[in-house]
C-alpha cells in the first residue's frame, strides 16, 4: 500500500480552488491520484459507486477524503455522516477542509467523527505546504487498517 | 345612651331615697321607741330592785330584828347613797302617799316636806299624780319636768317609774331624763347620718365610676360600630367598583354574592344571582364542569386554586383568570369560596402578539446569523482562490512555465469578478430591506412582455418557444421588484432548459380566493425533489459549474415575502422540467412592510 499511488477524493465545489489543490498534489514528489467531485450528491454517488461512478476501476475508493463543508445539494456534514455510518467507508480518514473557522462547524465535524479539521490556508505556498504535509502524514507516517 | 345614664342616676336616687326613708322614717323612730322602751324597762327594773331593799328591811322589822323606825332609817340611808348611771349620778327617791318627801338625794330641801302642792314649771302636780298612779295600778310611769340631776337651774322633761310600798305607805321611784335619751338618739342619728353620708358618697363614687366605665365602653362600642360601618362601606365600595368579577359561593356551589362586574360580561343582573346554584346559571357545560371541579378541589385541599377559562359573553370570547380561595369559619371549616375572575383577554392577546413577535425576531436573528455565516464563507472563497493562484503565478514564473501564467491570471480575474458580483448582490439584498416603494397597479401582461423582450436574444439562441396566457390580471405591487422576480424566473428557465429538442416556457396564472398565483413552467433539466426548497437559500447553487452566484431566487423570495405572497418550485425530478409559482395577494396593503 505504502508504495502504491495515494488516492485522494477531493470534494470541493469551487472549481478553481479544486484545480489549485490538484496542482499542489501533482507538484508533490509522492505519486498521488486525485478524484474530484463538486457537490455532496456526487461525493456520495462516488463513494457508493452509483450512477456515473459505478465503475470501481475508474473510480476506486480513496485512501483519504478531503471534504469541504459548504457544498451544493448535500452539505459536507451530511456527507461525513454518510461516510461514518457506512461500514464500507468508515475506515477512510476524512479531513474537513474548509474556510469556516466557526466553532459550531468544528464541533459538529468532530462529533460526526471527522478524523481531522483544517482551515483552508491562504496563499499557494501554504496550500502546497499543507498538501505536502497531509500526504507525508497520511501516506507515510500514519497507519490505517487494511481491508 | 343619655337615657340609660338618666335611668341609672334616677334609679340610684330612688335607691338612696328609699334607703334614707327606711333609715330615718322607719328604722330610726323604731330605734327611738326601742330606746325609750329599754330605758323605761330599765327604770322599772331598777325601781323593783330598790323596792326589794324596802321589802328586806320591812321583813327584818316583822321578824323583830329592827324597829320600824330603825328599818326606815336604814332604808333612807341606803337609798340616799344608791346611785347608778354613766357617772353614777342617777338616783332613787322615796315619798309617801300623802305625798310627803321621805328622801331625795339632790333635793334635800324637800325632804320631810309636804308635796301636795308641788308643781313643775308647767304646773303639773307630779307627786299627786304619782300617788294616784300607785293607788290605781300599784306602779307606773309618770312624766313631768324636773331639774337635771344635781343641776338646780336646768329643768328638763323627765319620765319616772314609781312603785308603791304598801306596808309603809311609801312610793319609791327613779326616772330618766328625756333629754338624755334624746341626746343619745341625737348621737345615734348623727352617727347614722354620718354613715349614710359615707354610704351615699361611696355609692355615688361607685356609681360615677360605673357610669364612667359604662360610658367608656359604650363610647368604645359606638366607635367600633362606626368603624365597622365605615370599614364595611369601604370594602363594599372596593368590591363593587372592582373590575374583576368577584363572587362568593357557599360550599354547595350556591352564589351568595356577585359584584356588578359580571354584568359587563353576561346578560345578568348581579343581584339576581344571589341564592342561585351554579347549576341554574346559563353557563356552557364545560365551563360549569370546570368550575365545579375547581370548587371541589378547593374544598378537598383547603387551598386556593387558580384556573383559566374562556367564556362566551356580551363582548365576545373572554378569557378569565379565576382564583378560588377557601373561606374558613372559627372552627377552621371551609364554609365559603371566594371566586375572583380577572379579564385577561387583552393580556392574552398581547401575549400572543409578543410571542409571535419574539418568534419572528428569533427567526430573523437565526436568518441573520446564517446570512452572516454564509456571506463570510462565500466572500472568503474567492480570496482564497486569488491568493492561491497568485502564488501559483510566482511558481510558474520560477519554473519558466510562462504558458500557464495566462490561465492563472484568468482564474484570478474570475475570482475577482465573482467577488465583485457577490458584493453587488449583497448591496442589492440590503437595499431590498430598506426601500419602501409604493405599490402601484401593474398590468402583468405588459410586464411579462417587456421582460421577454429584454431576454429575447437568449431565448432566440436557445430556440425556446414562449407561451403566455392571453389574459393576464392586473395586480397591486412594487413594479420594479416584481419585474426582478419575473425576470429572474424566466432567466432561470432559459438557463436550465437543457438539451431539449422542443424547449418551451409557459407563463400564466390562476385566480385563487385571495390571491393571484403566477407560474413559469419549463420542460428543462428539472430539479430533484430533495432540493426544491434549498434552492431559495442564499448562495445556494445546485450546479457549481454553472455561472450565476446563487442569489437570484433568494432575492425573489424576499421580494415575494414583502408582498405577503409565497414562492415555491415544483418538479417531478431530473430532466422532467420545472415550474416556479409565486402568489400576490389580491387585497394588497398600501405600502411595503419593512
Amino acid at each position: 500500500m505504502k508504495n502504491n499511488v495515494f488516492k485522494v477524493l477531493l470534494i470541493e465545489d469551487n472549481i478553481d480552488q479544486a484545480e489549485l489543490i490538484i496542482e499542489c498534489f501533482e507538484g508533490n514528489n509522492t505519486p498521488c491520484k486525485i478524484f474530484h467531485v463538486v457537490d455532496g450528491e456526487e461525493a456520495i454517488n462516488y463513494l457508493l459507486a452509483k450512477e456515473e461512478f459505478s465503475d470501481r476501476e475508474k473510480h476506486p475508493l480513496p485512501d483519504l477524503i478531503l471534504l469541504d463543508l459548504k457544498l451544493p445539494k448535500i452539505s459536507g456534514i451530511e456527507v461525513l455522516k454518510n461516510i461514518k455510518n457506512d461500514p464500507e467507508l468508515i475506515l477512510i480518514p476524512v479531513i474537513i477542509f474548509t474556510s469556516s473557522q466557526d466553532e459550531k462547524d468544528l464541533e459538529l465535524a468532530y462529533l460526526n467523527h471527522a478524523n481531522s479539521y483544517v482551515v483552508k490556508p491562504l496563499g499557494y505556498d501554504s496550500l502546497s505546504n499543507f498538501i505536502h504535509m497531509i500526504v507525508g502524514y497520511w501516506k507515510k507516517l500514519n497507519t490505517t487498517p487494511q481491508k | 345612651m343619655k337615657n340609660i345614664l338618666i335611668r341609672i342616676t334616677l334609679l340610684t336616687a330612688i335607691v338612696i331615697t328609699l334607703f334614707l326613708t327606711v333609715i330615718f322614717g322607719i328604722m330610726l323612730p323604731a330605734f327611738e321607741k326601742n330606746i325609750y322602751d329599754q330605758k323605761k324597762e330599765m327604770i322599772s327594773e331598777l325601781t323593783n330592785s330598790a323596792w326589794n331593799i324596802l321589802a328586806k328591811f320591812e321583813a327584818d322589822e316583822k321578824k323583830g330584828l329592827l324597829t320600824r323606825d330603825q328599818a326606815q332609817k336604814a332604808v333612807i340611808a341606803q337609798i340616799h347613797s344608791l346611785h347608778y348611771g354613766n357617772k353614777m349620778k342617777d338616783y332613787f327617791w322615796i315619798n309617801d302617799m300623802h305625798p310627803k318627801m321621805i328622801i331625795h338625794p339632790y333635793r334635800i330641801d324637800l325632804n320631810g316636806k309636804d308635796l301636795s302642792d308641788f308643781k313643775d314649771p308647767e304646773g303639773k302636780k307630779l307627786f299627786v299624780e304619782m300617788v294616784e298612779t300607785v293607788k290605781k295600778d300599784g306602779a307606773g310611769f309618770v312624766d313631768y319636768m324636773w331639774q337635771l340631776r344635781e343641776e338646780e337651774n336646768k329643768v328638763v322633761p323627765k319620765i319616772s317609774y314609781v312603785k308603791g310600798f304598801a306596808p309603809w305607805g311609801w312610793i319609791i321611784g327613779t326616772g330618766i331624763y328625756i333629754y338624755d335619751v334624746q341626746d343619745e338618739i341625737k348621737r345615734i342619728k348623727r352617727n347614722l347620718i354620718q354613715i349614710s353620708i359615707i354610704i351615699i358618697l361611696l355609692s355615688t363614687v361607685v356609681l360615677v365610676y360605673l357610669m364612667l366605665e359604662y360610658m367608656r365602653t359604650e363610647l368604645g362600642r359606638a366607635n367600633a360600630v362606626e368603624a365597622l360601618k365605615y370599614s364595611e362601606k369601604k370594602y363594599r365600595t372596593l368590591v363593587e367598583n372592582n373590575n374583576d368579577v368577584i363572587m362568593r359561593l357557599d360550599n354547595k356551589s350556591r352564589v351568595l354574592y356577585s359584584n356588578p362586574s359580571i354584568e359587563k360580561y353576561a346578560e345578568i343582573k348581579a343581584e339576581s344571582l344571589s341564592g342561585k346554584n351554579l347549576k341554574e346559571l346559563e353557563l356552557p357545560v364545560e365551563l360549569r364542569q370546570f368550575f365545579e371541579n375547581a370548587i371541589k378541589k378547593v374544598i378537598d385541599t383547603n387551598q386556593k386554586y387558580g384556573l383559566e377559562s374562556t367564556m362566551p359573553g356580551k363582548t365576545g370570547e373572554t378569557v378569565f383568570n379565576w382564583l378560588l380561595y377557601p373561606e374558613f369559619d372559627e372552627s377552621e371549616t371551609n364554609t365559603h369560596i371566594l371566586c375572583i375572575g380577572r379579564d385577561i383577554t387583552e393580556i392574552k392577546h398581547k401575549e400572543k402578539i409578543i410571542r409571535q413577535q419574539v418568534k419572528e425576531l428569533e427567526e430573523k436573528n437565526a436568518e441573520l446569523e446564517s446570512f452572516n455565516y454564509t456571506v463570510s464563507h462565500e466572500l472568503k472563497s474567492p480570496i482564497i482562490t486569488m491568493q492561491g493562484y497568485l502564488g501559483l503565478v510566482n511558481e510558474h514564473i520560477k519554473q519558466g512555465k510562462s504558458e500557464r501564467i495566462v490561465s492563472d491570471i484568468k482564474k484570478m480575474e474570475n475570482a475577482a469578478n465573482k467577488m465583485y458580483g457577490l458584493l453587488e448582490c449583497l448591496l442589492k439584498l440590503s437595499r431590498l430591506g430598506k426601500i419602501t416603494g409604493l405599490f402601484e397597479k401593474i398590468q402583468m401582461k405588459e410586464l411579462i412582455n417587456e421582460t421577454i423582450e429584454l431576454l429575447n436574444s437568449n431565448i432566440k439562441k436557445a430556440n425556446i418557444k414562449i407561451n403566455i396566457l392571453s389574459d393576464m390580471p392586473e395586480i397591486k405591487a412594487d413594479r420594479q421588484r416584481i419585474r426582478e422576480v419575473v425576470q429572474n424566473l424566466i432567466e432561470n428557465a432559459i438557463k436550465y432548459i437543457g438539451t431539449q429538442t422542443e424547449p418551451e416556457i409557459k407563463i400564466g396564472f390562476t385566480k385563487e380566493e385571495n390571491e393571484h398565483c403566477f407560474y413559469i413552467k419549463d420542460n428543462g433539466i428539472g430539479i430533484e425533489k430533495a432540493y426544491l426548497e434549498k434552492i431559495f437559500n442564499l448562495f445556494e447553487k445546485l450546479n457549481p459549474r454553472s455561472d450565476g452566484n446563487g442569489i437570484g431566487l433568494a432575492v425573489s423570495k424576499k421580494i415575494i415575502d414583502y408582498h405577503g405572497g409565497r414562492i415555491w418550485a415544483e418538479s417531478e425530478g431530473k430532466n422532467k422540467g420545472c415550474a416556479f409559482y409565486f402568489t400576490i395577494p389580491i387585497i394588497a396593503v398600501e405600502k411595503i412592510k419593512i
